[in-house]
């Protein structure tokens, strides 16, 4: 593909898509992180927030999925693109964010849901987890804010 | 008891010349306005002539790019869009939908009578042979596949363009994995409960 050549409503419309997935992902990863804070504030939310969290999840996939597939078709309009630091600089943040969801989806909600049950004692194993979990969703705003603000500017 | 009014016979003749002074007034203003006004549309004697001298010149289409992406203030791609150097301004009209001529795009600047008028005071700033490169520069690079390679190199170079792609495949295929494991998942509970 010649960069340029393609109509500019076709632009525009993937444009679109690609905002409207960034807005899914970006906004059920928030979700995500406010559902884990009401858990911190009321244990006994846990279980609830174990089931929504997975819904929450299939949701961010499916943003990626969309702003993966449109982020190409962009790239292949614009090559020059590439050049640009901002650029490069998100697609750090995004191999960042897409590594730490693999994390999340492998260990993080099975263990989380596994746990969901002794979540209000707070044994050991949940104070571990926490932290690991903690950790992982602090990774997880940041790369996608940056990504997202990257997003903006380019 | 009032006597009946009678019209003062000279009433008509002040009348006419107070309204023949307001017309002088306007034309005058008017005149003024017009004056002080850009003319779009209207070109004078001299930038005719520059228009000519600009146009004789032979514009060098590498040195018109530079004018177009950093002589120019602001810079041309700031308005338009134009393809074959990632030019995404939505201010004025896009140049790969116009595709102007080389004597369009000098007139557009040198004396404004067309679309792409000069509106950031170009026909100043730039000198008569950076309007000559800018003009041949638009022109091939809005109509003419070859100067569109170096995009298409671009694409074939730059190595984050490969990583990117790469990144991008990688993300759809475990995007879709996941979303798929996650409602088989979601499927599953449902039936239990």
């Amino acid at each position: 593909m010649l960069e340029g050549t393609t109509a500019v409503w076709a632009r525009e419309l993937v444009t679109l898509a690609h905002f409207l997935g960034a807005i899914v992902a970006f906004g059920a990863v928030l979700s995500v992180d406010a559902v884990n804070g009401f858990m911190k504030v009321n244990p006994k939310l846990a279980p609830a927030s174990a089931r929504v969290a997975l819904v929450l999840s299939l949701l961010i996939w499916l943003g990626l999925l969309v702003l993966s597939v449109t982020g190409v078709l962009l790239l292949l309009d614009q090559p020059s693109l590439a050049d640009d630091w901002k650029f490069q600089a998100k697609m750090v943040l995004v191999l960042l964010a897409f590594a730490n969801g693999v994390v999340l989806n492998e260990w993080v909600t099975p263990r989380f849901e596994e746990l969901a049950s002794e979540w209000t004692e707070q044994t050991p194993r949940v104070k571990r987890f926490t932290k690991v979990a903690g950790a992982s969703a602090a990774l997880s705003l940041v790369a996608w804010l940056g990504a997202v603000v990257l997003g903006w500017l380019l | 008891m009032q006597p009946p009014s009678t019209p003062c016979p000279h009433a008509d003749g002040r009348r006419r010349r107070r309204l023949a002074l307001l017309g002088a007034v306007l034309a005058i203003v008017g005149l003024a306005m017009a004056a002080a006004t850009p003319s779009w549309g209207v070109q004078d004697a001299d930038d005719q002539r520059r228009v000519e001298e600009v146009l004789a010149l032979d514009g060098e289409r590498d040195e018109g790019r530079v004018v177009f992406e950093q002589s120019a203030a602001p810079s041309c791609d700031t308005c338009h869009v134009l393809g074959a150097v990632g030019a995404r301004g939505r201010l004025g009209p896009s140049l790969d939908e116009m595709q102007p001529s080389r004597e369009t795009v000098v007139r557009a600047i040198v004396g404004g009578e067309v679309e792409i008028h000069d509106r950031q005071g170009f026909s100043e700033q730039l000198d008569d042979e950076q309007v000559a490169n800018l003009a041949t520069f638009v022109a091939k690079a809005s109509v003419d596949p070859v100067a569109r390679i170096d995009a298409r190199r671009a694409l074939g170079t730059s190595p984050w363009v490969g990583l990117a792609i790469a990144l991008a495949t990688l993300i759809t295929l475990a995007s879709t994995w996941y979303a798929v494991r996650i409602v088989l998942e979601m499927l599953r509970r449902g039936r239990d409960a």
